[in-house]
């Protein structure tokens, strides 16, 4: 149907466009114009002064400044015993990266196992968790892993009560990874948890049936169904923990920088060419990894519908199946899950009421509250933040919403218009918010002359326009599926009755999804509240800083007490802030694509 | 052949989807006030034929006229068209009373919409549950509350999509005889979809046998049963024999594999040679055991056409449905299977001889396609 849309549609779409090349496509495009320029004229000199500096490329530098020395320079290497080589900046960020990436899938592995193919209470439960690294700002994960496993964090604490530790990770590439897997783990997790859910019972037992093993159907029928989900995972997990930025900023510092903490710097230190040229190498790196990835997933063919799923066995039955070792590794394996996930979490809001010595307190949440905190030019102020948080979301939504409908609107069309809109929702994951950040600092905060006027976006504009670029994928993500679900035979009926084609979206399918769509404004608002990366370089005075900068600034800043106490305090309201958010997503509920 | 005003009218209409051709060059006209059933088998293209008179596929060639104006471009709510679809299409998050109010408010009628909702709710005898949401309703429930809803703006032409398939058997045959008892009251032009062809025989003032995106025939139901025009309508619409032989010089005329013969009806003019496909009906052929007894158990062995009107060939009986009224009896005539449709007390079995008047063989038309549509009004 739809040989006529309407022109409500057409003006939807040609809104969100606008929106898009204002806030999106045309600052990022400045970084990469930035990057090939120099005073104006096309050059390579900056990307050749990026990749043939050994800080940023190590080894590989010669590939660029020396390309004709590079065989015999192989061939010196392999004479000396092939040593070990560094490969600068952008190797070390692909090194953390594939580390994050091996030890996200380790951790999230057997969860998917035990969570596919055992039931026990709580599982569904365990199940939609695995949504809250999505809406949990990286900021207050990594104030949580200092509260768990910094020096005086509740693990140095647990430890010493059996005589053991303490053990140093503040600063380690270890907690960045163990933080990386925080976040990502659950991804494997849950993309996992769902292929194998998906396997149909039927096709496992036909093969049992014709002679197949247990571990020969899981190997012939169930594995190639998980294998997909798995890469999926993974390629989005390097590509997350490549760009990477609070975490490694809070928790690694300059030591351990990758190429997003250095842009990061870059800019702070106002060295803008430098910064767009890192920014563009990378964005482009990002880029073309899921693009080669979706090349991919788009020739492989979905499994059809499943019919049945494989049952799931009871994790405890009776006490004697406690002593099974399967069983056993479960356990141990929840344990290692309670303390990489739980225990942030449970430290942070622990530590927000107690002093360094264990003693009850109040004062970080006065703290807080306290509007006219009297604290140094230049610091920022608690109450505001707080405040800032709550109006940038609200913003956000006012753009997100309309502007996820329309995207999801056009992608449940099918056609063209359908991959377009895909293309649309991917680019955001693809680009970091570093990367826009900075390029709407140049194209909209320092100003954009058109047509002889001088055009600037600043403050919370700037900011509301980022955080809406981020956050309208979720609406999207959310909502079309939903969408899609829609018989088609409902709009059909209400046409026949008389309905124009804008009407039955007011009429029939909005009404319908809209579950999905108060789950997708949720996430629009935890994406919102949480950003750190854009809003940083956004946020030029204290008065428009929000939750997730002050956190940041209080982590780094010891000066208003010897400990993390206000940081955790801040944390804590934003863990309560994003939990209502993933409450609503997983009570209010609709399938998330 | 174009209704002046009322009706239906289909011109040339060919649909593509891609590749595939649903319909092809397929025209159709409907009379204003008549029941018209399109059937055949799924994937014939009989829901694409409703849908895009409904607005909602476009064609690819052909023009649709409903009451006598051009529609071919118009959007499906500017049609005048209520569609009623398989799945009924109630929409969740609305009660019954809503759902049936809901094209109201596009549309001007006289009188005001709380009546006229009353009215329809009347009409489906479903006042009682007008305030259910869809899912508190039963299958048949829903089918009525979709009448009603598509019955409520007073359409021009109504289009009924499958629309009892969902349902069991006696449902089914209750709901249609509702369908139709609404559709003559309100003497409505009435498109109807079905698969079942006995569904389409029992209901239909008219009936298209629609195969492979093409118009089969057009008849009325007796006209399509009784004189099918080809094999395919022979062998879809009821059960039936269908033989195919050769126009021979002596004896019977028809050669059936050069083991067999048949006579040729007389009205035919098929000279000598051309190849011919014949079908009997199963309840015009009568079977009685060989010995001579009939089967039947009325002890006559005298046809009541007299003994030498009677067509009779001896076969062996393979296999016995019980119908309830009647044995369906599949038998063997030489090697070639033939049912036999009989309402004999016990059922045949053994050697039987089978007897049929000899016109109770109808000639279907050779090619795939028809040379002209029967029983056409």
């Amino acid at each position: 149907m739809g040989r006529r849309d309407g022109w409500a549609l057409w003006v939807g779409v040609a809104a969100t466009l606008a929106t898009l090349v204002v806030v999106f496509y045309y600052p990022v495009g400045r970084v990469f114009a930035d990057a090939v320029a120099v005073d104006g004229q096309l050059s390579l000199a900056p990307i050749r002064s990026v990749l043939g500096d050994p800080f940023y490329t190590g080894a590989a530098h010669t590939l660029v400044t020396d390309p004709a020395a590079v065989p015999s320079g192989v061939v010196e290497w392999l004479a000396a015993g092939a040593p070990a080589v560094e490969f600068g900046l952008f190797g070390f960020t692909a090194y953390q990266a594939l580390l994050s990436t091996l030890v996200s899938v380790l951790v999230g592995l057997p969860g998917a196992y035990v969570l596919s193919r055992f039931e026990f209470p709580g599982r569904r439960f365990l199940r939609s968790v695995t949504i809250l690294p999505f809406v949990l700002p990286s900021i207050l994960v990594a104030v949580g892993f200092l509260a768990m496993f910094g020096r005086t964090g509740l693990f140095n604490d647990l430890l010493g009560a059996v005589g053991l530790g303490p053990v140093e990770l503040t600063f380690t590439l270890e907690i960045v990874v163990l933080a990386h897997a925080f976040y990502n783990a659950p991804l494997v997790t849950r993309l996992v948890t769902a292929a194998w859910e998906s396997v149909d019972a039927d096709r496992v037992e036909t093969a049992r049936t014709l002679g197949a093993s247990p571990v020969r159907a899981f190997r012939d029928v169930t594995l190639p169904q998980l294998l997909p989900a798995l890469a999926t995972a993974a390629v989005l997990t390097f590509v997350f923990t490549f760009m990477s930025f609070p975490i490694v900023l809070a928790l690694g510092g300059l030591e351990l920088a990758t190429v997003e903490v250095w842009l990061f710097a870059r800019v702070q230190s106002l060295d803008l060419t430098e910064a767009a040229t890192l920014g563009a190498i990378e964005t482009a790196l990002s880029l073309g990894l899921l693009y080669v990835y979706l090349r991919y997933e788009a020739r492989r063919t979905e499994p059809g519908g499943a019919s049945r799923g494989l049952s799931r066995r009871p994790l405890v039955d009776g006490v004697r199946s406690l002593v099974d070792p399967l069983r056993l590794a479960v356990f141990a394996y929840g344990a290692v899950v309670l303390v990489l996930f739980a225990g942030p979490l449970v430290s942070l809001v622990v530590e927000s009421v107690t002093t360094p010595a264990g003693q009850p307190t109040g004062d970080y949440y006065a703290f807080l509250l306290a509007r006219q905190a009297s604290t140094a030019s230049g610091t920022v102020r608690p109450f505001p933040a707080v405040v800032n948080s709550l109006l940038f979301g609200a913003g956000t939504l006012l753009v997100a919403i309309p502007m996820g409908i329309v995207v999801a609107v056009v992608a449940t069309r099918g056609g063209r218009g359908s991959r377009a809109a895909e293309a649309l929702l991917t680019a955001p994951l693809a680009v970091s918010g570093i990367v826009l950040g900075l390029g709407m600092l140049q194209a909209l905060v320092f100003g954009t002359t058109l047509f002889g006027q001088r055009l600037t976006v600043t403050g919370p504009v700037a900011i509301v326009a980022a955080h809406a670029v981020a956050a309208y994928p979720f609406v999207s993500r959310t909502v079309t599926p939903a969408l899609r679900s829609v018989d088609d035979s409902l709009g059909e009926a209400a046409r026949s009755l008389g309905a124009d084609r804008a009407t039955v979206l007011a009429d029939v399918e909005l009404p319908l999804v809209a579950p999905a769509l108060v789950a997708g404004a949720a996430f629009a608002f935890a994406i919102s509240v949480g950003e750190f990366d854009s809003t940083v370089l956004l946020s030029t005075g204290v008065d428009t800083a929000t939750m997730p900068v002050a956190l940041e600034r209080y982590v780094g800043d010891r000066s208003l007490g010897p400990n993390l106490g206000p940081a955790t305090a801040m944390g804590t309201v934003l863990l309560a802030v994003t939990t209502v958010s993933f409450v609503l997503i997983d009570r209010v509920g609709g399938r998330w694509e | 052949m174009t209704s002046a005003d009322g009706g239906v009218d289909v011109d040339e209409l060919t649909v593509r989807f891609g590749d595939v051709e649903a319909l092809t060059d397929v025209s159709l006209s409907i009379d204003d006030g008549e029941f018209f059933t399109l059937v055949g088998p799924s994937g014939c293209g009989k829901t694409t034929l409703l849908r895009t008179v409904a607005g909602l596929e476009a064609p690819t060639a052909g023009r649709v006229r409903i009451d006598g104006r051009d529609a071919t471009d118009e959007p499906p709510e500017e049609r005048g068209v209520g569609v009623v679809f398989q799945n009924y299409a109630l929409f969740p998050h609305m009660t019954a009373r809503e759902n049936v109010a809901y094209g109201l408010q596009f549309h001007d009628l006289p009188e005001p919409d709380d009546q006229r909702v009353t009215e329809l709710l009347d009409l489906v005898d479903l006042t009682s549950v007008a305030d259910r949401e869809p899912d508190q309703l039963s299958g048949g429930q829903k089918q009525r509350i979709a009448l009603a809803r598509a019955l409520a703006p007073k359409p021009d032409v109504l289009l009924l999509d499958e629309p009892l398939s969902a349902l069991d058997a006696s449902l089914r045959k209750r709901l249609r005889v509702q369908i139709r008892s609404i559709q003559r009251d309100l003497d409505i032009t009435t498109v109807y979809v079905t698969h079942d062809q006995a569904e389409a025989l029992a209901i239909s003032d008219r009936v298209a046998v629609v195969r492979d995106g093409r118009i089969e025939q057009v008849g009325t139901p007796e006209g399509v049963y009784r004189e099918p025009a080809t094999r395919f309508v022979a062998e879809f619409v009821g059960d039936n024999n269908v033989f195919d032989g050769v126009v021979t010089g002596t004896g019977d005329r028809i050669s059936v594999d050069g083991t067999a013969t048949l006579p040729l009806p007389a009205e035919t003019d098929l000279s000598t040679g051309a190849s011919v496909t014949v079908s009997v009906r199963p309840e015009a052929i009568s079977v009685q055991d060989r010995d001579g007894a009939q089967a039947d158990g009325h002890g006559s062995t005298v046809d009541e056409r007299g003994p030498g009107a009677a067509v009779t060939r001896s076969a062996t009986v393979e296999t016995v449905e019980y119908l309830g009224d009647a044995y369906r009896v599949h038998c063997r005539w030489d090697d070639r299977p033939i049912t036999v449709k009989t309402d004999s007390a016990s059922p045949p079995e053994g050697a039987v001889s089978l007897g049929f008047a000899p016109d109770a063989i109808h000639v279907l038309s050779n090619g795939d396609r028809p040379a002209a549509t029967g029983g056409e009004r």
